[in-house]
């Protein structure tokens, strides 16, 4: 088949000086439209044209649409009523057309007219838009509008970038009255798309039909690709071609997870898929999804033992506590459900000391108090009493009764009034007893000495 | 009879005088008649003008009420207002005129005393001059246009198209009848954006022919030059010759033979050779049914290509019936390999009308397309399967019906199927006119579509006026698209497009038009412009 294919000479760079000496045609254009306002009549008639038509059956009195002393003129004031006179409105154009564009010698007019628009106008399109030229023409400007909806009468509706396109794209004889039915399959108008398409290589694929598997109407490329066979979602929306079909071949591409991600299950260390106590399945999907390969979500359903076979690395790296410094069972679900490893169900049995030795990150992050800023002890145990609940309620002041007695209840900054600094404390701040009364009554009091803190070194309970 | 006539015009006379008091009877007679109107012997001399009523005194006996609507100095033409009245010429005629204006006179006679003039006319039936006597004339059009739409979906594409040319005939150019015509057109395209940058600029030439002949004396034409085939259209443009015939009886039949353009844009020529011969029936006393066949044989760079018959008929018995249709049959032989051997019906258009003035009509329009396989650059790109396979059913029918004198509704149902498809389409659609303002219409329509991979509902409204100052209109498409067989955020579009349009004259001779769409909505963001601009002479 050598059916023909366009052969214009493109050539770039002429759109801007194009569009400017355009420009330039317009505004001379519109300067000679104001100055020929008051043209030539539309019925002029030229003096010797002469009758082109029989005046048989017309009136006697010449003086109804002649002057002149020849008559070679037609009135100025001339005033023919068609639709009155002969039935047939004029429409349009047609309102202002000269008569002898119809009425001449070249044919009765009604013979034309039974023709329908063809009788008068050539019909460029070759009759293969059928006589119905008022299906897209008017008979005001006669150039088509509505192009658009007249489209949506096809198969071919036109969507997206198409009904932004040019009717030469898929019509290229359009500007001669080509408008012959294109053919509907992608490949017919995006042969040139086909044929520059290196990434990847449409034509060394096979693929060169079937676009819209693939091509959304929307847009020819980027955004519009569609992989909906096989949906890229995830990680793979960012993934080179090449990642999954090696050497751009693309036939036969495997549509299973592990036919691509083998090596990543071979190479898997945390946990080791291959060497584990018990074999991973090969059906990545069942722990991974398409968002990205780590961060597995393993169904434990059924596994209440043995959870070191996979997670030994996150027992070797865990921080907080250090499970290997403290020599932490390898028994995870000792303390760890399957729910979130994060948050663990630690048994406190039997522990009474050494808190610290887990508990120094909580030490460190206490604002309220501040314990590392107010030095206080990291023996957590000597104030915290309760494994089970580390909160306010279950710790003790243990150098001074403030749970009961006297001092049971007041504000912490009562005593301890340097903001932020608990090691340090105030008894005259409340007990302001005069000094004379005070070295009065302690002259008794061997190495008695007046001052904000020297109260508690003999009154250590607070009481007299 | 003649004596109730002359009791009743002077009774009626009187009556109308004394009716209208200050107006006075001015005495006229029927000179002729044509159609709805009549001429009568009196004018602007006797104090009429139009608008003037009056009244005819029939020799039946039957008064007859007219109005003027012309005048000359000596007579004037006059519509009558009574429906199927008869009227001869020579009837007496009653106008009356003011009597402020009747009795003004009539004005000076100033013609001068008639002395003999070779050139004056005689009283004797007119004759149309033949071609040699007349003078050239020229006349045509020269027109201007740009568009331009500015993709903004995707990475962004601009088009434009800048386009001039020329259409013009010279009427009896060599003082034998002939004419000379020129169509031709340069235009500038360009795409930009997207995969690449492309630029176009090129000169087409239409037609550039000279004929000669086929007037009411001259039963025999010739045309030689680039034109297209006006016998029958579908053989298409040809760079050579033709001579044509026309029998008494005003069928035509002829040859032509010369290179055939290729029917692209830029009409390459050069490739293709074609000869064909064709003749047309003309029946009926006003031609109102016509019957054409030709056989064309075209070969393309030495080789044979194209055997093809055509025929097309148009037929309308009355006004209010018109049926047509054409059609294309191919000959292939086994070098068509895409092709089985023998005739195949490559095209198919029947289209059949009928309507009922101001009432309701309705129309329907069926064809079949097939590819026909083809050496020469003439299809739009098409594959081999379409070529081999391909084949487009199409049926059409439309129905209308005027409800009152503004209101009209409409509907239409489109049908088709293709070599492995099928699908529907049709609009519901109600306009008005006059509503909102006069000499306007708005309208609304409900459509939707089955379309190959797209399938297409939604709703348009519309608007337009006519006034002095031209003709604006307005439309507004809502459309939801759903892509056949595709999942994802392109499975569903709501899309919009809104037109609005504007054409006017400049003076007599100057006519202009712009116009704008906006496309907008689900993945789609464009804008198109354009302007036409045209000079008639």
């Amino acid at each position: 088949m050598a059916h023909g294919h366009r052969s214009e000479s493109l050539h770039g760079g002429w759109i801007l000086s194009s569009v400017a000496l355009f420009c330039l045609l317009v505004a001379l254009s519109v300067a000679c439209a104001s100055a020929a306002r008051d043209g030539t009549p539309v019925q002029g008639w030229w003096d010797a044209r002469g009758p082109v038509i029989p005046h048989e059956k017309f009136p006697a009195d010449c003086s109804l649409c002649h002057e002149g002393k020849g008559w070679d003129r037609i009135r100025a004031d001339f005033v023919f009523d068609h639709e009155r006179e002969t039935g047939v409105a004029l429409e349009g154009a047609h309102r202002a057309a000269e008569c002898l564009r119809c009425h001449n010698d070249r044919g009765p007019v009604s013979m034309f007219a039974a023709r329908g628009c063809g009788g008068c106008h050539e019909d460029p399109h070759r009759s293969q838009m059928g006589p119905a030229c008022e299906s897209c023409h008017d008979q005001v400007t006669w150039r088509p509008g509505e192009l658009i909806a007249t489209h949506a009468r096809t198969r071919f509706p036109l969507v997206g970038a198409h009904a932004a396109a040019a009717c030469w794209q898929c019509h290229p004889g359009a500007q001669s009255g080509n408008f012959a039915r294109a053919d509907t399959s992608c490949e017919s108008c995006h042969a040139q798309d086909l044929a520059r398409a290196t990434n990847p290589d449409h034509a060394a694929q096979g693929w060169t039909s079937d676009c819209q598997r693939c091509h959304m109407p929307v847009a020819w490329d980027g955004a519009a690709f569609s992989h909906g066979f096989w949906p890229l979602s995830g990680a793979h929306a960012s993934a080179s071609c090449a990642q999954c079909h090696a050497g751009n071949v693309y036939a036969g591409t495997p549509n299973q997870c592990i036919d691509c991600h083998q090596l990543d299950y071979d190479t898997a260390a945390s946990p080791d898929h291959v060497t584990a106590s018990f074999t991973f399945p090969t059906a990545c999907s069942q722990c991974h999804t398409t968002a990205s390969w780590q961060g597995a979500r393993f169904s434990h359903a059924g596994i209440t033992s043995s959870c070191v076979t996979c997670h030994l690395p996150d027992y070797q790296s865990a921080a907080n506590p250090s499970h290997v410094t403290y020599n932490f069972s390898q028994a995870c679900e000792q303390c760890h459900v399957t729910s979130s490893w994060s948050v663990s169900n630690f048994s406190h049995a039997g522990i009474s000391s050494g808190c610290s030795n887990c508990h120094m990150p909580d030490y460190n992050a206490t604002t309220n108090p501040n314990h590392a800023q107010s030095g206080f002890s990291t023996t957590c145990e000597s104030c915290h009493t309760s494994t089970s609940n580390w909160g306010q309620d279950n710790w003790n002041h243990p150098d001074f009764p403030i749970k009961t007695g006297r001092h049971a209840g007041i504000a912490c900054t009562t005593c301890h009034t340097q903001q932020g600094n608990f090691s340090f404390f105030n008894c005259t701040n409340c007990h302001a007893h005069r000094q004379s009364e005070m070295n009065s009554e302690h002259d008794d009091v061997g190495g008695y000495v007046f001052g904000p803190q020297t109260c508690y070194q003999c009154h250590p309970n607070g009481n007299d | 009879m003649r004596l109730s006539g002359a009791l009743v015009l002077p009774l009626a006379c009187a009556i109308a005088a004394a009716q209208q008091p200050d107006a006075r009877r001015v005495e006229a007679r029927v000179s002729a008649v044509s159609g709805a109107s009549l001429y009568i012997d009196q004018g602007s001399d006797a104090g009429l003008e139009p608008g003037d009523r009056g009244r005819v005194f029939a020799a039946s006996g039957q008064t007859v009420d007219i109005i003027v609507r012309s005048i000359s100095r000596q007579s004037a033409r006059c519509d009558v207002l009574v429906p199927d009245a008869v009227v001869t010429a020579g009837e007496q005629v009653e106008v009356l005129v003011p009597r402020e204006r009747a009795d003004a006179g009539a004005p000076t006679w100033t013609h001068p005393k008639e002395t003999w003039d070779p050139s004056a006319p005689l009283l004797a039936p007119t004759r149309a001059p033949t071609p040699a006597e007349r003078e050239p004339r020229f006349r045509g059009r020269w027109y201007t246009g740009f568009d331009g739409t500015f993709d903004g979906q995707g990475d962004g594409r601009e088009y434009l198209l800048a386009r001039t040319g020329f259409d013009g005939e010279w009427e009896n150019a060599t003082g034998r009848g002939d004419v000379v015509r020129f169509d031709g057109e340069y235009f500038h395209r360009s795409s930009d954006g997207g995969q690449g940058d492309e630029t176009l600029d090129r000169l087409r030439v239409d037609r550039a022919s000279w004929r000669l002949g086929d007037w009411r004396e001259n039963s025999r034409r010739m045309e030689f030059g680039r034109f297209l085939h006006s016998e029958l259209p579908q053989l298409g443009v040809i760079d050579g010759g033709e001579y044509v015939v026309r029998t008494q009886g005003g069928d035509r039949f002829g040859a032509s033979a010369g290179l055939f353009p290729a029917w692209n844009a830029s009409l390459d020529t050069g490739d293709d050779v074609q000869a064909s011969v064709f003749y047309r029936h003309v029946g009926g006393e006003d031609g109102e049914f016509s019957l054409g066949g030709a056989l064309q044989k075209t070969w393309h760079e030495g080789r044979e290509d194209r055997d093809v018959a055509l025929t097309d008929f148009a037929w309308r018995p009355n006004e209010r019936w018109w049926i047509a249709g054409s059609a294309w049959i191919d000959l292939y032989t086994a070098d068509d390999t895409l092709k089985s051997e023998g005739l195949e019906l490559t095209e198919l258009h029947l289209n059949a009308r009928y309507q009922r003035k101001g009432e309701w009509g309705m129309s329907s329009a069926f064809s079949q397309v097939r590819w026909p396989f083809l050496l020469r650059d003439e299809l739009p790109p098409t594959t081999s399967a379409t070529i081999s396979a391909g084949e487009v059913r199409r049926l059409n029918v439309s129905w209308w019906r005027q409800l009152s004198d503004d209101v009209r509704i409409s509907a239409r149902l489109d049908p088709w199927s293709d070599q492995d498809d099928s699908g529907l389409g049709g609009e519901l659609r109600a306009a008005r006119r006059d509503w909102l303002w006069e000499r306007g219409e708005v309208w609304a329509s409900l459509f939707g579509m089955d379309g190959k991979t797209t399938t297409v509902s939604g709703l348009r409204l519309g608007a337009s006026r006519w006034t002095d100052a031209g003709s604006l209109s307005c439309a507004y498409e809502l459309a939801r698209n759903e892509t056949d067989g595709v999942t994802g955020p392109f499975e569903s579009l709501l899309q919009q497009n809104l037109r609005t349009s504007w054409d006017f004259a400049l003076g007599t001779d100057w006519s202009c038009a712009l116009r704008a769409d906006l496309y907008f909505g689900d993945e789609q963001d464009a804008t198109s412009v354009g302007i036409w601009l045209q000079r008639r002479f």
